[in-house]
């Protein structure tokens, strides 16, 4: 297993390094949209109100679900397209350790980059931070419950292939589970929206309550779950079709 | 060591159904180059494939090294790896040694083993002054090769190879044909699909012939040649020939270009057609200089196995 995680290592340093390009524009756009974000709020808003710290903390946090939710089906696609998707399959590690050893590879690496961000949108917002330390493991959860759901859209890709329009859409439709608001005990079911509240809070500096904890560890869970089951599913499916490399 | 029994494979889309592979049967030993043979659609992707658990056939069974790759495919794949069609197996925006590292890493290879299997395959396959180069920048040949290193560095027993000489220039051919057969001669067990019949001709130890997802024929390629080289004959003539002969003769084969003489090429099914076209021959009394028997490469016996399968 350390064997193949010091590979991929080595992949995602590789592709980081003949990429940098784009991370560097990924990151300016975000950075941009932002901007934009908190120029409406100091023209037509409080810049300094609970709002605005709400909308920054949401802009975060979709930010860097996002890129869990739908990194694998990228990762799949341009596997597909190169034709290396048969060696993972060939993996006696099997797909599902090596494409989740590439994902939390990329969570582990993408996490100080994605604070980073977060402490420059603050201080362009001219918010302090203190931040409560239990923010990071709802960050965390939050970025493995997005994988769980990237194993279903992953599953998806595997079978549809051409899954780009799909993923896209994704990405908005999280924007909009971050502002669900419905009881405590509900939101386990929907995804990110308790994760995103208890990290508002703690981005103030205080401790969610304990229900957060709870909701938000089991929703991971059971999204973790689900998602493993649907990729599993489908990429047997695609195996009994003969369509595993038909992109 | 690789035993396919009886294995079928049907895919069906959009109301179509293509029985891909209709129960193959074969056993591979190790030290040998087993090659699959067969026109395009014969069913040798998916043969191969299925043996990888790249596709789930239908039924049958595929053991390796006693192990049912179906029932344990995990413990199945440590015994193999493969390098399938195309300009794949490789990662286009790695460099060569970042390739070794993240495939041999899936493989669940390692520090010292590692770096020591990385020298070997590099050497063998003559890619070590590249070890630093961008695959994507790697010619075709080179692409190749690093393909045939990465699934060289597991060490497995069994290596599948398919279409390794597929658009690569004579050259690079030769040094992959030159590798193949050292792979055999260290004892490993290379199962080979390819159209290309040279490879064939110079690498297998056996030939299996596929054609619409079934076995034609398994057999050495001497024994082939031998079939067929015995029951294709030269008769070249002396002087012209009637026409009323030739469209007699025309049931047995054709007449070919032979300088300025009359040749005709003879190709007999069986042995009671040997005795009719010397029975007419006999008959007819035409004045001939030359009777050879003639020795079909290996392509013209592949097309005739083909052929002979479809008539």
């Amino acid at each position: 297993m350390i064997y193949l995680i010091r590979g991929t290592f080595t992949r995602v340093i590789g592709e980081m390094k003949r990429y940098l390009l784009n991370l560097f524009s990924s990151i300016i756009i975000f950075l941009i949209i932002f901007l934009l974000i908190a120029l409406g709020f100091k023209n037509f808003g409080q810049a300094q109100s609970l709002s605005f710290r709400n909308t920054a903390v949401g802009y975060f946090v979709w930010m860097s679900v996002m890129i869990n939710l739908t990194d694998l089906s990228w990762t799949i696609m341009n596997d597909m397209q190169r034709g290396i998707i048969e060696q993972v399959f060939i993996s006696p590690f099997g797909p599902l350790v090596v494409y989740t050893t590439y994902e939390i590879l990329m969570l582990i690496i993408e996490l100080p980059i994605v604070y980073g961000m977060m402490v420059l949108i603050f201080s362009i917002a001219g918010m302090s931070i203190s931040v409560h330390p239990s923010f990071f493991y709802f960050l965390i959860i939050a970025m493995l419950q997005s994988l769980g759901i990237g194993y279903i859209l992953a599953g998806v890709t595997l079978k549809y292939k051409r899954t780009q329009a799909l993923l896209n859409l994704a990405q908005f439709a999280l924007i909009g589970l971050l502002f669900v608001n419905t009881n405590k005990w509900v939101m386990t079911l929907v995804p990110i929206a308790p994760h995103f509240r208890a990290m508002s809070t703690a981005s103030g500096g205080t401790l969610p309550s304990w229900e957060y904890f709870v909701v938000s560890t089991i929703g991971t869970v059971i999204y973790i779950a689900i998602g493993i089951f649907i990729f599993s599913m489908f990429a047997k499916s695609t195996l009994k079709k003969g369509e595993l490399s038909m992109y | 060591m690789l035993r396919v029994s009886n294995l079928k494979k049907t895919y069906r889309s959009k109301g179509k159904v293509i029985e891909a592979v209709k129960g193959i049967s074969f056993s591979a030993e190790l030290g040998e180059v087993f090659a699959m043979l067969g026109p395009n659609g014969a069913g040798k992707s998916t043969t191969i494939k299925s043996i990888l658990g790249l596709v789930l056939p239908d039924s049958g069974s595929i053991n390796v090294n006693g192990i049912d790759i179906m029932k344990n495919k995990r413990k199945a794949l440590r015994y193999m790896s493969a390098v399938l069609e195309g300009n794949r197996n490789v990662h286009w925006r790695l460099s060569v040694r970042e390739n070794m590292i993240y495939f041999g890493g899936m493989r669940g290879l390692g520090g010292k083993e590692l770096k020591r299997r990385m020298e070997e395959v590099a050497e063998l396959l003559g890619i070590s002054d590249r070890m630093d180069q961008l695959a994507g920048k790697l010619s075709r040949g080179y692409q190749q090769r690093l393909a045939i290193a990465i699934a060289l560095l597991p060490d497995t027993p069994v290596v599948l190879l398919d279409e390794p000489t597929l658009g690569l220039d004579i050259e690079s051919s030769l040094e992959i044909r030159k590798v193949i057969k050292e792979l055999a001669k260290g004892g490993k067990l290379v199962l080979l699909s390819t159209h290309d019949m040279k490879l064939v001709e110079h690498t297998a130890s056996r030939v299996m012939v596929i054609n619409k997802g079934k076995v034609i024929t398994l057999k050495r390629p001497s024994e082939l040649k031998e079939m067929f080289k015995s029951r294709s004959y030269k008769i070249v003539f002396d002087g012209s020939v009637s026409e009323a002969l030739k469209e007699k003769l025309s049931r047995f084969g054709k007449f070919i270009e032979d300088g300025e003489k009359n040749a005709f090429v003879a190709n007999l099914r069986s042995a009671d057609e040997i005795y009719d076209l010397f029975e007419l021959l006999r008959e007819e009394k035409p004045a001939i200089s030359s009777i050879e028997s003639e020795e079909m490469d290996f392509e013209e016996i592949f097309m005739k196995i083909v052929r002979g399968d479809e008539s």
